[in-house]
């Protein structure tokens, strides 16, 4: 597997290069690097428009993406898959298109405190400006989202429940089913978060029932500058475009216009082509891996990097301790050691780790904490890679605070 | 193993920051946060008549920022106004033993220079 990831074959520092940052951003195969060079090589041509042979190979791998996507998510059909510069803009077009216009004084968003800065600051934003109610449901000891207290703030008044899939600090999946049930009882709409869930847990936004669904692609093994918006149709219907221009028109006269079906009225402009073609790529990459084999792989590491790190004297792990109910990524703190030391240290013996607040500030300024260090796993994670890590961790306190 | 950012000189200020308590009877004063980070560095300076004569540099953050504000301490005391504020990135980096840290690490380093020039601008 750590062959077909041309960026994992070098050395960095003088140590073989452990990857320990997909949570981030994922490296890329080699597949889906070729499938983009391939594109700009002999299909290069703008999409939709052009009759001439590029102009129609171009369309047609673009929607080919498309309808890959939307079968790796499980979506009824490639019509509600809309194309998005990533998870940010995606939730940016849901707050703007969608929750604008049926918001206001009496009105609220339910978010909780384990969000991604950019699953909480658009709703914050909005409810300013609207007069609505921006309602946070508070965390466990142990990290998880307190159900009882979510359930009580859900009520009628809530328009959408904003909610991560699995926490990019915590690591902690939430109970998706469960939540879905809940908010669609008392009228409200569901939007996931799926940027840490989409490349390590199967999804189906079916079975799941949520309402709206966002994910990057450099998250999915991917290119960035391309992400996307999963809707239900009949909300795709009743949604207003937030950007005009090329592309998203059915026709336009000097006085008017009226738009494309969706997904074309909100994609206004000439698409990122092949990015959408990595994309797509990168979809059938995780697909012939298979999204159980890819689960299982990382709940062995995730089995392992805990057991590993409870080993390290000190070391404080965020999150649940339990690997059932966390995926993908585990955060930590040594006492006496600044996060960014640990990054810069890590590096030093060729390991990319992160540090810092992970955009995710309100809750790590709950939990006390400057800012925390995060190891997180791909399919191309190994055993070594982890060991690496820990090795750093075990000397780190030595180096910094002499023996 | 050697370390490229962390070298002795470094740790050393950061295990035994010098002149490391706040200044009751300050004239200069400056509190600066790295938003990033979360890392803060208080700088409070006694001058007269354009002579540092005491200070003392209280850093919350990483190696880096701690042995920055030691580094820098160390190097105004008995200096002028003027010269202090000729003290650039480059001279912090060459005090802390030569180190480049990388563009994101450069402003720990530097931290306390910030906040010092913000004590000394209102004057």
């Amino acid at each position: 597997m750590r062959n077909e990831f041309p960026a994992l074959q070098q050395r960095v520092n003088d140590f073989p290069f452990a990857y320990l940052d997909s949570a981030a951003t994922t490296q890329k195969p080699h597949r889906v690097i070729a499938a983009m060079n391939a594109f700009y090589q002999t299909s290069n041509a703008n999409v939709h428009r052009g009759i001439h042979t590029l102009a129609e190979r171009a369309s047609g791998q673009y929607e080919a993406a498309r309808e890959a996507v939307a079968r790796f998510i499980g979506a009824p059909n490639a019509q509600t898959v809309v194309w998005t510069r990533g998870t940010t803009d995606a939730i940016n077009l849901v707050a703007a298109s969608y929750l604008a216009p049926r918001i206001g004084p009496g009105k609220a968003v339910l978010t909780t405190l384990m969000e991604h800065h950019s699953n909480f600051v658009p709703w914050q934003q909005l409810c300013k400006r609207t007069g609505a109610e921006l309602r946070v449901a508070p965390l466990t000891e142990d990290g998880r989202l307190d159900l009882a207290k979510f359930t009580e703030l859900l009520t009628s008044d809530v328009e959408l429940v904003a909610i991560t899939h699995v926490s990019n600090v915590l690591g902690t999946i939430n109970p998706l089913s469960q939540i879905v049930q809940a908010a669609h009882r008392v009228g409200a709409r569901v939007l996931v978060d799926a940027a840490q869930s989409v490349a390590h847990l199967p999804i189906n936004v079916q079975e799941l029932d949520v309402d709206f669904l966002a994910f990057s692609g450099h998250k999915l093994y991917g290119p960035t500058g391309i992400g996307v918006l999963y809707a239900k149709p009949e909300l795709l219907e009743s949604m207003e475009p937030v950007q005009f221009g090329g592309d998203m028109v059915a026709s336009v006269s000097v006085e008017s216009a009226s738009w494309d079906m969706p997904p074309g009225k909100f994609e206004a402009g000439t698409p990122p082509i092949a990015e959408v073609i990595g994309l797509g790529e990168s979809v059938a990459f995780l697909t012939a891996v298979g999204m159980a084999a890819a689960e299982h792989h990382e709940a062995r590491l995730m089995d392992f990097s805990l057991r590993l790190l409870q080993a390290v004297p000190g070391l404080r792990i965020l999150g649940p301790t339990n690997p059932i109910l966390r995926s993908g990524l585990v955060s930590f703190s040594l006492p006496s050691v600044h996060p960014h030391d640990l990054a810069s240290l890590a590096d030093e013996r060729g390991v990319a780790i992160r540090a810092g607040f992970h955009c995710a500030e309100p809750l790590h300024r709950s939990l006390g904490m400057q800012g925390s260090a995060r190891m997180s796993l791909g399919v191309y994670t190994t055993k070594q890679d982890i060991e690496q890590l820990v090795a750093v961790l075990h000397q780190v306190r030595d180096i910094l605070n002499g023996r | 193993m050697k370390h490229e950012l962390y070298r002795e000189v470094l740790l050393d200020h950061y295990r035994n920051p010098r002149k490391n308590a706040l200044l009751a009877n300050a004239t200069h004063e400056a509190d600066t946060a790295n938003q990033s980070c979360g890392d803060r560095a208080r700088v409070t300076l006694v001058a007269r008549d354009g002579q540092v004569e005491d200070v003392g540099i209280v850093v919350d953050g990483c190696a880096l920022a701690v042995a920055g504000g030691s580094v820098l301490a160390e190097s105004v005391m008995g200096s002028s106004i003027a010269d202090v504020r000729k003290i650039d990135v480059a001279e912090i980096l060459a005090l802390l033993g030569n180190v480049a840290p990388s563009p994101t690490r450069v402003r720990c380093a530097t931290l306390a220079l910030e906040a010092l020039r913000s004590a000394i601008s209102e004057h």
